[in-house]
């Protein structure tokens, strides 16, 4: 397992990238993982109800049928579940809404002034609340390196 | 599926010519005994590379199965990954795979020819790549059309590069042919060639009006023997081989007009350098028809049916035409020969004159009678089309309505340097507005022309001097109306104006292509 980011000292602003630093959620939330499946959809929550919690299946390349062994859970959300279109409009908080707007754009790094523009809430508020002393759900400066 | 052992997709990409290619070429000729086009040479080689392939694999009659996700395979086969550039690889294990989104399928752990791992699906029903194309059982890269059109442009500048190095083949007017099998052809032959063309004003004949009027015949091979004669003639300076491509015209070197031997001095240009990304922008607001042969910037068009030139000083003084990428596509050209003669046809009376192409200082030559006889002056449009034979440029002007106009003109000064004046002069053509200055002392401009050439005197001294002088007549400057005022001093590209327009400390830029003499220049003498 890699070795989690640390805190950056370096205070962010609202043009700071953020993004869901998933090594980080593993390390600090047992509970990530039942976080995770409730985010699935209805067919997919069947289809994983029996499974381990830690299930990796074969993803199958679209293009040339290589198999790659992935994490089920996050796999099947990023790029199933949360490309249903009304998936970041399903909660009402900040922090929820935030975080599912990042596992629908595959957790491409926003910044809290691009995040203003999808979400509709100002900027400010959502840097305040994103660099606030506790961490939501992962969601931290994205660190370049 | 069984496949044939498919070409690494990169053959043609890395081919190269090989000595057996050369000699399997040295024989063709041989057999043919007629000179073959570069490209006619290449369908041979490619032809000849793809019957060898074709029977090696025939020999070794590949088993090979190409691997599609829906097929059953088992532990030990060995399978074709066409989506991994038709790598082959070991099938090392077999699993069931698990993923919620396929109802059942198997996965197959695969170890490369090169010692990599990977795993693919298989008993999948449901993926794209069942469907593909991949399960083909011929190779295109096998197919010697496709590979002429993919590859062909490479594989000829290959092909030329190797045949240029080898000794025993000859090329005349882009044929090639064994040099061994040329018919010999003596010094008598020659001087009765040179006296066929003398006898017709120095050319252009073609090769076979010249060997039907030297008695040069071949009971065997007629083309052989044009081929023999063309390469003595090539070898000899007294002849020059002047046709447009695909034909082979000769004119006697002596013969042809000097400014076609010499590039004219007003046309001669001394390269200067200047930052062309800065220029590239403003020279772009330069109004229509403007072409110049020192310019890279122009692209050329397409198709053209009719092109409009304005004439500048030093091409109407020479009786040429800048041969700009524009003008290239509608003008004659030849694979080698440096000049190409052709006819120009006066559109209004039909009678026709010859003009020359000279390819390497890029300018077209044999209008100077036809601008004095329809009185044409600098910045006189001139309008070309191609003519209804090959080969052919048709040549006509518009007539002005107006015959007495108000005109820049350039003047000679009693310091013997340039002074513009407006005089009502006659006009007898349309005009670009921004580029007409009637020059009545052509001569005289000529002499300073060729002074000033001598001198090597500053271009950015002598565009302030012209400058100073325009602005006589108005403070405001378009640049394209000092490109053409500069033009009869000194031969200078726009791109170089502008950007000493851009670039002085003596210049305002007024906005667009607008200038004016800066107010802390205007004491300065010069």
């Amino acid at each position: 397992m890699s070795e989690p980011t640390k805190f950056s000292l370096v205070k962010p602003t609202i043009d700071t990238p953020f993004h869901i630093d998933f090594e980080w959620w593993k390390q600090h939330d047992s509970d990530w993982r039942v976080f995770l499946f409730n985010l699935l959809c209805e067919s997919h929550q069947t289809a994983y109800k029996d499974q381990d919690e830690n299930v990796v299946i074969d993803f199958i390349d679209p293009k040339t049928a290589e198999v790659k062994s992935v994490d089920g859970l996050l796999h099947t959300l990023l790029n199933h579940c949360a490309k249903i279109s009304d998936f970041t409009s399903r909660d009402s908080s900040l922090v929820s809404i935030v975080f599912r707007v990042f596992l629908s754009n595959n957790n491409q790094p926003l910044s809290p002034s691009e995040l203003s523009k999808i979400i509709n809430r100002p900027a400010n508020t959502t840097l305040i609340t994103l660099s606030g002393p506790t961490v939501y759900k992962g969601i931290r400066p994205f660190d370049k390196k | 599926m069984a496949a044939l052992k498919l070409l690494n997709s990169d053959y043609w990409i890395n081919f190269i010519v090989a000595q057996e290619d050369i000699e399997f070429l040295y024989n063709q000729l041989l057999e043919l005994e007629i000179p073959q086009t570069p490209t006619s040479l290449l369908k041979l080689i490619v032809g000849n590379r793809i019957k060898a392939i074709n029977e090696a694999q025939e020999k070794e009659k590949v088993s090979d199965v190409i691997y599609i996700p829906r097929g059953h395979y088992e532990i030990g086969q060995t399978l074709i990954f066409p989506a991994f550039d038709w790598k082959s690889g070991l099938v090392d294990n077999i699993r069931k795979g698990f993923n919620p989104e396929f109802e059942s399928f198997e996965v197959i752990d695969i170890t490369f020819e090169n010692g990599d791992k990977s795993s693919f699906a298989c008993n999948l029903v449901d993926h794209p790549l069942n469907n593909s194309s991949n399960t083909i059982t011929t190779d295109p890269l096998l197919d010697i059309d496709y590979v002429i059109i993919q590859f062909g442009e490479r594989l000829t500048h290959v092909l030329i590069e190797n045949l240029e190095g080898n000794h025993e083949l000859v090329r005349i007017a882009g044929c090639w042919f064994p040099k061994a099998l040329l018919v010999d052809i003596n010094t008598g032959h020659l001087n009765l060639a040179e006296a066929v063309l003398e006898e017709s004003k120095g050319g252009p004949l073609s090769t076979r009006q010249l060997l039907d009027q030297i008695e040069l015949k071949s009971p065997v091979n007629p083309q052989l023997m044009e081929f023999s004669l063309n390469y003595v003639l090539q070898d000899d300076q007294r002849f020059d081989e002047v046709g447009p491509a695909g034909e082979v015209l000769w004119h006697l070197k002596d013969m042809e007009p000097e400014d076609v031997r010499k590039i004219p001095s007003c046309l001669q240009y001394e390269k200067l350098n200047y930052d062309h990304e800065i220029v590239k922008p403003f020279l772009s607001q330069f109004e229509g028809d403007l072409f110049d042969e020192l310019e890279e910037w122009e692209k050329a068009k397409e198709n053209i049916g009719e092109i409009k030139v304005s004439l500048i000083f030093p091409h109407w003084h020479a009786g040429t035409l800048p041969l700009s990428h524009s003008l290239s596509n509608l003008f004659p050209t030849a694979y080698e020969a440096p000049r190409v003669c052709f006819t120009f046809m006066d559109e209004e009376n039909k009678k026709r004159f010859p003009g020359w192409v000279v390819r390497p200082h890029r300018y077209v030559y044999g209008l100077k009678d036809w601008y004095k006889t329809n009185g044409l002056m600098p910045g006189s449009l001139v309008y070309l089309k191609k003519g209804d034979q090959p080969g052919e440029i048709k040549v006509f002007r518009e007539k002005c309505r107006q015959s007495r106009e108000w005109m820049r003109t350039a003047l000679i000064g009693s310091d013997q340097g340039i002074v513009f004046g407006m005089l009502k002069q006659t006009v007898f053509t349309t005009f670009n507005e921004r580029m007409s200055i009637t020059v009545p002392d052509p001569e005289g401009f000529e002499e300073i022309w060729i002074k000033n050439n001598s001198k090597k005197e500053d271009v950015n001294r002598i565009i302030l001097k012209i400058m100073r002088e325009l602005s006589k007549l108005n403070p405001q400057i378009h640049a394209q109306e000092l490109y053409a005022a500069v033009n009869i001093l000194k031969r200078c590209p726009p791109g170089l104006i502008i950007n000493f327009l851009l670039t002085s400390k003596d210049i305002k830029h007024l906005g667009d292509l607008y200038f004016r003499i800066a107010e802390s220049s205007e004491a300065v003498d010069l």
